[in-house]
């Protein structure tokens, strides 16, 4: 920290940064003295960088070991994302069982300067949403239920009643996210899907227990395993 | 015996590697983590051996990691580096010979970084991965592929591109590791439908989950995440068990934070002064951890106390003693309500041990000597062994999931990072079409390679995961951005027929990584 910058500040607001900085400074030191005190205690940036560094410490166990580099690399000149030409391409991304994101990357030329709708469509073939765009080139959708099997297209109202299609995405499904109504069936392990579940209320299923069991063992909040992790 | 306990290291670092500079900062993750985690887990498993102690661990080595550890240039640089540290703890030992409480540390430092360079040089000849392999081939280690770059293979959307990261992954494995792989690790345990088709196309047998991912499944697992699922592609699928999980990761309650632990933040890089470390910093000048650090946790306060590694071994004991403990509580509870020998599966990153946790290793040798010692209802196991006792599993597609935040794809799909996913499909899309182009002459082969592994590189989830982290962000958005660049280049300069040769040549030597590969093999 430099005395320049030090100067600047009322000596209330020095005792202030004294502290934080766990300075110890007596009752009579003048302003003089506490930037003194102040400047000697940061001198080696090691101990601001502890100071900065501790409180990001359990956030920060990650692999990437990041926390402490800070330098951008120079790499090669003039490298820059592409600009594409005649692609027309809607896709769809699943981001949870809620949530799902569509990207498109279509010619300007292509759509006349109108503005997009993008169709969002269910397993069958129901119309969910009709979303305006407008000039965006990405959107997240959430969906009413999880598991959901969707698909859509993008384009633009042609005239009242004309949609003009000018993309169409890739199916996806997105994640279950509770466990299945199907219980496991006794029999051998090696049946095929269609008979390996049933349809079974929790009262029938002799394992329903043991499986509730299971499920409270697992129901860990997961901010506990991954913050450390990342 | 009642029940098993597979530990599963997760080992990998995305590919890093600068020949156009003369050192490079982010080139330490790799150094880092041989001196930190690899060797020390290697010198682990040797005593654990020479006492007679039987053990099993799988441990993942992904492919960008295999690369590395085999690359000429990066181990020469790895020896700079390692040498740099010694010299620097022959300097500490010295400058702190009048510090009882320091003067140890910098002695043990020395005595370690000693050990571990006759390790890396004298036992391994400068290749560590042969050091896995030795513990593989005695039966303690078992070693599982993983995709090509970890890219993560649910937003890869494309299956052929999903199948591309595992066949390279396949090749990778069986070119350093002599053998097909029998698990494969999925990048961040992110999984999709369809995946187990891929994985099992390649002899796959079986691979990982968090325990949502088998406790959502299309039938209600019977075992809980206590026994693997078998999907209909034939892939068995081992799910996490998150009491072991927390323990070790638990921010509030992991055995980590321990305040007798040694503590990461506090590394002579930054402590000492500027002009005695600065031969041992990067040639820009800026302060960066060493690896040398003197300070133990301590508590909530800026006032470390010095490191005393008697208290630190203590507590590793007791650390070691305790989880164990909690498991065999775990697995009699789990042998009332089950008719099998319940599973744990514990899945830890690998750099975590020893890395950020320093005592980590130690941590994993004391689990397995207890579980030796104790000769109780707990024994270590690897999935490989496991299906060999149980090969019959229950039947049921796993369900859509990921291990990171919130436990699916969010991580790597976020307004940080989903701006990446259009240039990585197109390439994809491109790339392709390349590959099926006839009559291509020798020169496009070799361009139509390079764009093959700038594309690879493209696809890693580091990127990603980088750029959501905060940290980092810029050296993860040229990255990507360096390799779309790259591989356009070649895309535009092979559909022409007009190659750069010079451009050609500076990429194969810069980036290098899967120099054997042939695109003929990869096309679908």
């Amino acid at each position: 920290m430099k005395s320049k910058e030090l100067k600047k500040l009322s000596i209330i607001e020095l005792r202030r940064l004294a502290i934080s900085l766990h300075v110890s400074l007596t009752r009579k030191m003048s302003k003089e003295q506490i930037i003194k005190a102040i400047v000697a205690s940061t001198r080696s940036r090691a101990i601001s960088a502890t100071l900065k560094k501790k409180k990001r410490y359990v956030a920060d166990m990650s692999r990437h070991m990041a926390a402490e580099k800070h330098r951008v690399p120079p790499v090669t000149q003039g490298e820059n994302l592409p600009v594409y030409t005649g692609i027309a391409k809607l896709v769809l991304l699943p981001r949870d069982p809620w949530w799902i994101f569509a990207y498109w990357e279509i010619d300007a030329a292509q759509i006349d300067n109108k503005g997009l709708v993008l169709r969002v469509y269910r397993k069958t073939g129901q119309l969910y949403a009709s979303i305006q765009v407008g000039h965006a080139s990405n959107w997240y959708i959430d969906l009413p239920e999880p598991e959901e099997t969707v698909k859509s297209e993008i384009g633009y109202m042609e005239s009242k009643s004309r949609f003009k299609v000018i993309a169409v995405s890739n199916t996806i499904k997105t994640p279950r996210a509770w466990p299945s109504r199907l219980t496991y069936e006794t029999g051998s392990p090696g049946t095929d899907r269609t008979s390996a579940g049933h349809a079974a209320t929790e009262e029938n299923d002799p394992f329903s227990e043991s499986y509730k069991a299971f499920e409270k063992l697992s129901s860990i909040s997961r901010k506990e395993i991954t913050s450390r992790k990342r | 015996m009642k029940g098993y306990l597979a530990i599963v290291l997760h080992s990998h670092l995305p590919y890093v590697r600068h020949p156009e500079y003369n050192d490079f900062l982010e080139e330490d993750w790799l150094y880092e983590a041989i001196t930190e985690t690899y060797v020390p887990l290697l010198d682990v498993f040797d005593r654990l051996v020479k006492d007679n102690v039987d053990f099993h661990i799988t441990i993942s080595l992904t492919p960008t990691l295999l690369e590395m550890l085999g690359d000429d240039l990066l181990m020469t640089r790895y020896r700079r580096y390692l040498s740099n540290l010694i010299e620097l703890s022959e300097k500490e030992m010295n400058r702190t010979s009048n510090d009882p409480a320091i003067n140890p540390l910098a002695k043990m430092y020395h005595g370690r970084f000693i050990h571990y360079r006759n390790m890396f040089e004298n036992r391994y000849h400068g290749n560590i991965i042969t050091g896995f392999k030795e513990f593989m081939e005695a039966g303690f280690v078992e070693i599982v592929t993983s995709a090509a770059t970890h890219a993560y293979l649910p937003l890869i959307t494309d299956e052929a591109w999903q199948d591309a990261q595992v066949h390279v992954g396949v090749d990778t494995y069986i070119r350093h590791i002599g053998r097909h792989p029998g698990g494969i690790w999925l990048p961040e345990n992110a999984y999709i439908e369809g995946l187990d088709n891929v994985v099992n196309k390649y002899g796959i047998t079986y691979t990982f989950l968090d325990a949502h991912g088998i406790l959502n499944a299309s039938v209600r697992p019977r075992y809980g995440v206590y026994a693997p699922l078998l999907s209909d592609a034939g892939v068995n699928f081992f799910g996490r068990d998150v009491q072991s999980a927390k323990q070790v990761w638990s921010a509030k309650e992991g055995y980590p934070g321990d305040y007798d632990y040694r503590e990461f933040y506090r590394d002579v890089g930054y402590d000492l002064d500027f002009e005695y470390v600065k031969p041992y910093l990067h040639s820009d000048g800026s302060r960066s951890n060493l690896g040398i650090k003197y300070y133990r946790i301590t508590g909530q306060t800026d006032q470390k106390q010095p490191y005393v590694p008697q208290r630190a071994q203590s507590k590793v004991l007791a650390h070691a003693g305790n989880f164990l403990f909690n498991r065999e509580k775990h697995i009699e509870y789990l042998c009332s309500i089950m008719d099998r020998k319940p599973l744990l599966i514990a899945t830890y990153d690998a750099e975590l041990f020893g890395h950020w946790w320093f005592e980590g290793p130690d941590f994993i040798e004391q689990v397995f000597r207890k579980v030796h010692e104790i000769d109780g209802p707990v024994k270590t196991i690897t999935p490989d062994r496991y299906l060999r006792e149980y090969p019959d599993n229950q039947r049921a597609q796993p369900s859509q999931s990921s291990w990171g935040d919130k436990g699916y794809h969010e991580v790597w799909l976020n307004g940080t990072n989903d701006w990446i996913y259009r240039h990585l499909h197109i390439a994809q899309d491109r790339m392709k079409d390349i590959m099926h182009l006839s009559g291509v002459s020798l020169k496009q082969q070799r361009a139509i390679n390079q764009a093959l592994r700038e594309l690879l590189l493209a696809q890693s989830s580091d990127w990603p995961f980088i750029m959501n982290s905060g940290t980092m962000v810029e050296y993860a958005k040229k990255r990507f951005i360096g390799h779309i660049a790259r591989f356009t280049k070649l895309y535009e300069q092979i559909k022409v027929n007009r190659i750069d040769h010079r451009l050609l040549d500076d990429l194969e030597s810069r980036d290098n990584v899967f120099s054997w590969i042939d695109y003929r093999n990869y096309i679908r």
